[in-house]
């Protein structure tokens, strides 16, 4: 993950800089934008365990003078753009501690690449199992299914991607199984029709003939094509034409059970079909969750040790029994008591399933 | 401690703090003087005017013209950047006019020029802090401690030494071409003014009946100006083109008034319309060439050739009749084509645009309020054919939005026309963002230049340096270059003489020729030529700085907006192209229009413009310049509003906030 992020930074201080140098700012400024993205949605995201870990051990030293690194360089590439704010960080995080660094940001001359740690191979991969992740979450937004939610499956379209990819893909999606080369039109309806205001301006009256036409092709092809920015011809009374993007609407949608977002080549499809063991464990991670944030609003130190006591249904009641080895574990909790009269519940909504819960601190 | 940046804010109280640190340190003027003595880039500063107030657009030019030198120094270049006014010109005047509740150039003269002047030179800088301060908030880093100021005397002297420069070559010449000219600012206006200018507009137009000598047939012609028509000297048809004279009932079927017309064959139909018409015959239009016909309108006593059919090339079927009236003086075609058949000169209008006492009914009005006139006049005569109103785009004063009239001026040219393959082939040299520009816009702006009027019959000015002979059989001129040479051929010029009218005015040169005294030419010039001389001017070269100005010559980067292709983007070519045979600058970025969030100009009247000051202040500067670097090309109009810049600010200082967030902890724990 760390060499990534500096993979990332080098192409980006090389990329600006020769963006700049053709007097193309959009781009330089757009290659900026998107490297703050996979700074923060990914790379600090990926490590927030590693950032707040207790001990001070290597793992948390990498991770930080990696940021540190790669703060500090990133805004001595965004100088020329927004001047005020890298100066506000710079005078923090560098004038501070260093004392031979020059006073202000814009004394600094630009970065120098380091060519060695640019690994193309590693950034494309990553890339694109970052890309998967933003199709999966977007899967999971339009299927209405929290992220706590494991999921059993994911399918998508491309051939493969290494494990370590994959183990990050499913951590971050929160399924069990990723299934590769996945036929996407064995999940997926497609609904293809012509956008009326535009073609029908032009072939008012061969509407219906043209939507005859597309119902007779390949609806998964066309739809690619359409949507790559291809242009598909057909003909009518020995007329072409061309069916894109403009002129159709495409409308893919995942079939029952199925949750499905795609971009380009790449087609994501969450198998949203939750089985009880699932359900339970999202129960679970739910009331997980739940207590984390409980102790943290009421102030619990991160190592105290806790009682938890729980009531009002059955259901979850069973579902905490069966697994309060992992709830005890994940808690720091010692005693776990059930369905005790106390005044200081918190009723909460787990899932649909309403459930009081309670929090104290046990001293030794 | 790290200290939290708060994004509530907009970060504008960071800003400010940041901008305390810049001045404790002294940090601009140190990165100024980064890489003293490695290579050079440089950028120039296209001068505003300071007499007016900055707006939302000049944030946009100020942040793009930022980003470019600031990458250069962490480059390692050492990067020159001085700011510049532009001070010259009628848009300071006019301000002075209104200011003092006078208004032309009488009433200037009556008021005191050298008082008037002084109102110029004091106003110049009006609102200068109000541009430093948007320039400081905005982070736009160009040297305005040591500006260049266009009406200094140093300054003067160098725009001197370029037209001496041009004068030397040739390329100076006095003309009397007929002009675009303002009759309300009472002065000409140069071929890039006039193209700023264009509107639509529903005038009069007319096709009048020129009956021919001792026939009892009239020539139709058609005009957009009928106030030119008592001026009219001569009918100008296409020679090659077919003609048709056909006998025309004008009255009704049962009241037949027959009368004979003479009209090009082809717009018979558009021409008469439902007047039923009997063809009489047709003939090649070189046939009718010298037909004579009687004067149209009985006001000017002409001596000299006129009232006579002649040829133009320029004569087409697009419009009208095929048959077009010249007026000499108020056309570039008609003055052209009647030099060419020899036909005499008149002028019927005053140079307030106003008729002359000859034209009796209409004497003493604006030309262009005569046209109603003038039709009822010549309908009363049996000598309108038609009249309707017409739309077209017509040229008007970009200053004060006066309809320009087309009038004979004496007038000073620096001939740009024998430069053009000189000026096509060095902007082609020239990187052009996007390159469109470079064949498109200004390629063919360049491909179709004509010669610039560079004088202005105006006070606030650089003087034309130029000076007569009074003797009207010597009439030798002179071209002066420096002021030294100023006092080397002038009459006890004083020591400190100021460069500027009236002061000038009472210098006169002995003539090296016949030893009489030599008056200097009444006109300013151009401001256009002002900063089109920045990049030797700024630097007082020649006379000063000749390393300075060797070293930052040509520019490595400018950057304004699109309109500028007319106006500085030409006159930097122009002027560069005359003196040094190359342009000027190696890359220009042009700059698209700011537009509100709709996707509407910004205008007074809709009131939806945004303040470039309540911008900085309430979203910040770093915002402002992303959502200018971020949203479509620079070239492309930007949609700007305080909600879409918060936007954008959330959009991005959102992640590099929560970066920062966790690195928080790194000085908590400074063993790290």
């Amino acid at each position: 993950m760390d060499k990534w992020i500096i993979s990332k930074l080098n192409t980006l201080v090389k990329e600006v800089d020769e963006k700049l140098e053709n007097y193309d700012i959009t781009f330089a400024a757009k290659k900026i934008e998107d490297f703050t993205d996979e700074l923060s949605n990914w790379y600090v995201r990926r490590n927030r365990e590693r950032f707040w870990s207790q001990e001070l051990n290597d793992e948390k030293i990498g991770a930080y003078c990696t940021l540190y690194k790669v703060l500090t360089t990133l805004i001595k590439v965004s100088a020329p753009f927004v001047p005020f704010m890298v100066e506000e960080i710079y005078q923090n995080l560098v004038v501070g501690l260093d004392s031979q660094a020059p006073e202000s940001v814009h004394l600094c001359l630009w970065p120098e690449v380091d060519e060695e740690a640019i690994d193309k191979n590693l950034e494309s991969e990553m890339d694109l199992a970052y890309k998967i992740v933003k199709l999966g979450r977007s899967a999971r937004n339009l299927s209405n299914i929290k992220n706590r939610q494991p999921l059993s499956k994911m399918l998508v379209s491309i051939n493969t991607l290494p494990e370590y990819y994959a183990d990050i893909v499913k951590e971050e999606l929160n399924v069990k199984e990723m299934e590769f080369g996945a036929e996407m039109s064995d999940y997926v309806n497609f609904e293809i029709k012509p956008n009326l205001p535009v073609l029908g301006k032009e072939y008012g009256k061969f509407i219906p003939k043209i939507k005859q036409e597309i119902e007779k092709m390949n609806q998964m092809d066309l739809a690619n094509k359409v949507k790559n920015g291809g242009t598909e011809y057909i003909e009518i009374d020995d007329m072409q034409i061309g069916l894109n993007s403009d002129n159709l609407l495409v409308m893919m949608q995942g079939k029952e059970e199925f949750s499905f977002s795609g971009e380009g080549e790449i087609g994501v499809v969450l198998d949203t079909h939750i089985t009880p063991e699932l359900k339970e464990e999202g129960y679970v991670r739910e009331i997980l969750s739940k207590v984390q944030n409980m102790r943290k609003d009421n102030g619990f130190e991160v190592l105290d040790n806790i009682n938890l006591y729980v009531s009002g249904n059955n259901i979850l009641e069973e579902i905490i029994k069966k697994n309060e080895k992992l709830i005890k574990h994940d808690t720091l909790t010692i005693n776990i008591i059930y369905n005790q009269n106390r005044s200081t519940y918190t009723d909460t909504n787990i899932n649909g399933e309403m459930l009081k819960i309670d929090v104290e601190v046990v001293r030794q | 401690m790290y200290k939290k940046v708060e994004l509530k804010d907009g970060f504008v109280g960071m800003e400010k703090e940041v901008a305390k640190i810049w001045k404790e340190k002294d940090v601009i003027k140190k990165n100024f003087n980064m890489n003293k003595g490695k290579r050079y880039f440089t950028f120039y500063d296209g001068p505003p005017t300071a007499n007016g107030k900055p707006h939302v657009g000049h944030i946009e030019t100020r942040v793009m013209k930022d980003i470019i030198p600031r990458y250069k120094v962490m480059k390692g270049y050492q990067v020159i950047r001085k700011a510049g006014w532009d001070t010259h010109g009628l848009p300071v005047e006019l301000e002075i006019e209104k200011k003092l509740g006078i208004s032309g150039k009488e009433q200037i003269e009556e008021y005191g020029v050298e008082k008037f002047v002084k109102e110029c030179k004091n106003s110049v800088f009006t609102y200068v802090s109000m541009w430093e301060d948007m320039t400081n908030k905005v982070g736009f880093w160009v040297d305005m401690e040591n500006p260049y100021v266009t009406y200094h005397n140093d300054y003067i002297e160098s725009v001197w030494w370029a037209l001496k420069q041009m004068w030397e070559k040739g390329l100076l010449y006095e003309g009397h071409k007929v002009m675009p000219y303002c009759p309300r600012c009472g002065t000409a206006l140069s071929s890039h003014e006039v193209a700023q200018g264009y509107k639509d507009v529903k005038d009069l137009t007319c096709i009048a009946k020129f009956k021919i000598v001792g026939e009892d047939k009239y020539i139709l012609a058609w005009t957009t100006t009928p106030w030119t028509l008592p001026s009219n000297l001569a009918l100008c048809l296409n020679k090659s083109y077919e003609y048709a004279e056909v006998k025309a009932n004008i009255g009704t079927d049962d009241e037949p008034i027959y009368e004979t017309y003479i009209l090009a064959k082809d717009l018979l139909e558009t021409v008469l319309k439902e007047t039923p018409y009997e063809l009489l015959k047709t003939y090649k239009g070189e046939e009718l060439l010298g037909t004579k016909y009687e004067q149209l309108m009985p006001f000017a006593k002409v001596t000299g050739k006129a009232f006579e059919v002649i040829h133009g090339d320029f004569v087409n079927l697009e419009d009208g009749t095929g048959i077009v009236h010249i007026a000499p003086a108020y056309g570039e075609d008609d003055s052209l084509v009647s030099k060419q058949n020899g036909i005499t000169f008149i002028n019927l209008v005053d140079k307030s645009g106003k008729f002359v006492k000859e034209v009796e009914p209409w004497a003493g009005k604006f030309v262009r309020d005569c046209s109603e006139d003038i039709c009822k006049w010549l309908e009363n005569e049996n000598k309108l054919f038609s009249k309707e109103k017409h739309i077209h785009s017509y040229p008007h004063c970009w200053r004060c939005d006066t309809p320009l009239l087309y009038y004979p001026k004496e007038s000073w040219f620096v001939a740009m026309s024998k430069l053009r393959n000189e000026l096509v082939a060095n902007n082609n040299k020239v990187n052009w963002y996007p390159d469109t520009i470079r064949t498109g816009r200004f390629g063919k702006f360049l491909e179709n230049v004509i010669d610039w009027g560079i004088s202005r019959d105006r006070y606030w000015g650089t003087p034309l340096p130029i000076w007569t002979c009074e003797d009207e059989n010597c009439n030798h001129q002179e071209c002066i270059g420096s002021i030294e040479e100023l006092k080397e051929k002038g009459i006890d010029v004083p020591e400190d003489i100021e460069l500027h009218k009236p002061y000038i005015d009472n210098v006169y040169l002995k003539c090296p020729k016949c030893g009489k005294k030599m008056k200097r030419a009444r006109e300013v010039i151009d401001c256009w030529f002002d900063s089109g001389s920045m990049p030797f001017a700024q630097w007082h070269y020649p006379f000063e700085n000749k390393e300075m100005f060797d070293n930052n010559f040509p520019a490595g980067f400018i950057s304004e907006a699109v309109d500028q292709t007319r106006g500085w983007f030409y006159t930097l070519t122009a002027i560069g192209t005359a003196l040094f045979g190359r342009s000027p600058f190696e890359n220009c970025i042009v700059l698209g229009h700011v537009l509100d969030e709709k996707g509407q100009k910004m205008s007074k009247s809709k009131g939806n413009g945004v303040d470039p000051m309540t911008l900085l202040e309430t979203v910040g500067a770093d915002a402002t310049r992303w959502h200018f670097y971020t949203c479509g090309a620079p070239w492309l109009p930007t949609r700007l509003g305080l909600k879409s810049v918060q936007e954008t600010r959330k959009r991005f200082f959102k992640h590099i906030m929560e970066c920062l967030f966790i690195l928080c902890f790194i000085c908590r724990n400074r063993s790290i």
